[in-house]
């Protein structure tokens, strides 16, 4: 029997972008049409179903049946939650099932060492997203920045640590 | 140069030329360009010149053909990101640290004499990350027209500056932009690095030679990111051990004991 995917596709809150010079976001008709033809290149097909994500704060809920053997996001950003990638879903996605793959970055799990590859990848990516957005940190930034990189930091009276073992 | 000679030069003028550590890496980089050349021009490979590339292929849509052609195969087929990192390896961990993301499909450019395809001036950050070094890394001896131009650092700045001061002065900003832009002479066996934000591009070869040149993109694995999208651009090049200690532990910490292989469908 043909491996069966099921397609994840975006709306995308905009409809200009994703990539410059594209005049439009493509359409969700248009994203399951590209993903059906990808998953016939790998001699699968697509599951009836489709789910739709708006990358909204509230969990993505998929609900995959027996039949399903893999899941193609139309983007990684199908799988975000706020700003951050939702790294729980992706590792309950692939925990039933053999591929997750997404569209337009080109990437695809099919084992664990190809998934543990993603999943690093999502957490660096979350890492620099929480730090880059943080207030604290861009503050740092600045003033490291106005100090320049050659001057020593201001010195500062050696405080004891709160706790020593 | 030396390596310290070099980071100096890097962190004033933005960009230094340097010698291959393992020059071994290159001419194995040639070897497999030469070898996917010649399956595309139906050519033995040992009877290709990089240099003489155009003797097989038209300037224009011939040689832009050729260049996708040549793309695909070598990214298919080969790891050129990390080949060249490993070209240049100890200049490029100094620059960038143990922790590596590479461009997942490094660009390949094929200028026989002539081509009326230049490379437009321009600077990769913003939209890039200036969080990044390019490496640009001839397949020959690159000179003159044959090879390409950029804006040092404070050339880049003070063009810039005019930009801000006059907006709509479009050509005054490109009229000073052509006047700071230097050619730089890059020999087989060299790479030229610069940091993102410096203004660079070609112009038409003039001379009687093809260049072949690859240029790619490194930085630090959480380096702030630029517009574009990391997952289409970048991969992780190599990790610390510190850093696969914290990846390890944070997958831990998210997943529970039993790591990658506790992440696996039930079969």
């Amino acid at each position: 029997m043909d491996d069966r995917f099921l397609p994840v596709l975006l709306e995308y809150r905009q409809a200009v972008n994703p990539e410059p010079g594209v005049a439009r976001a493509p359409s969700l008709a248009e994203q399951r049409r590209a993903i059906g033809r990808l998953v016939t290149t790998w001699g699968g097909q697509l599951s009836d179903d489709a789910v739709i994500a708006r990358g909204g704060p509230e969990p993505l809920t998929i609900d995959l049946d027996e039949h399903t053997t893999g899941v193609v996001m139309f983007s990684v950003q199908a799988l975000q939650r706020g700003p951050a990638i939702d790294i729980e879903l992706a590792r309950s996605i692939w925990s039933r099932v053999d591929t997750l793959a997404f569209f337009v970055e080109n990437l695809r799990a099919h084992d664990d060492e190809t998934f543990a590859g993603l999943v690093d990848l999502f957490m660096v990516m979350n890492a620099v997203i929480a730090r880059d957005s943080s207030t604290h940190w861009r503050d740092l930034v600045l003033a490291s920045a106005e100090r320049g990189s050659r001057t020593p930091p201001p010195h500062r009276p050696h405080q004891p640590s709160p706790a020593r073992p | 140069m030396d390596r310290v000679a070099a980071l100096a030069e890097f962190a004033e003028r933005g960009y230094t030329i340097v010698d291959a550590q393992r020059p071994e890496a290159i001419d194995l980089l040639l070897g497999q360009f030469l070898g996917a050349a010649g399956d595309l021009l139906g050519v033995p490979a040992d009877q290709l010149s990089a240099d003489s590339l155009h003797d097989h292929v038209e300037p224009g849509d011939d040689a832009a053909r050729f260049r996708l052609g040549l793309t695909q195969r070598l990214v298919e087929s080969h790891e050129v990101g990390a080949t060249v990192f490993e070209a240049f390896e100890d200049i490029l961990v100094a620059l960038l640290g143990t922790d590596v993301l590479s461009q997942r499909v490094p660009n390949i450019v094929f200028q026989p004499p002539q081509d009326p395809h230049p490379t437009e001036l321009h600077r990769d950050a913003p939209a890039n990350s200036p969080y990044e070094v390019v490496v640009w890394l001839p397949l020959v001896d690159c000179f003159g027209t044959k090879s390409m131009y950029l804006l040092d650092r404070t050339a880049s700045a003070e063009v810039m500056a005019f930009y801000r001061a006059h907006p709509d002065d479009r050509d005054g900003f490109q009229e000073r932009l052509m006047d700071q832009a230097r050619f730089v002479e890059v020999g087989f066996g060299q790479a030229l690095l610069f940091w993102s934000g410096l203004f660079h591009g070609s112009v038409i070869n003039t001379e009687a030679e093809s260049r072949l040149s690859i240029n790619t993109r490194y930085k630090h694995l959480f380096a702030p990111l630029g517009m574009k999208d990391p997952f289409r651009y970048f991969e992780i090049l190599r990790t610390s051990p510190l850093t696969r200690l914290g990846l390890d532990f944070q997958r831990s910490e998210t997943f529970g004991a039993g790591s990658v292989a506790g992440l696996g469908p039930p079969h």
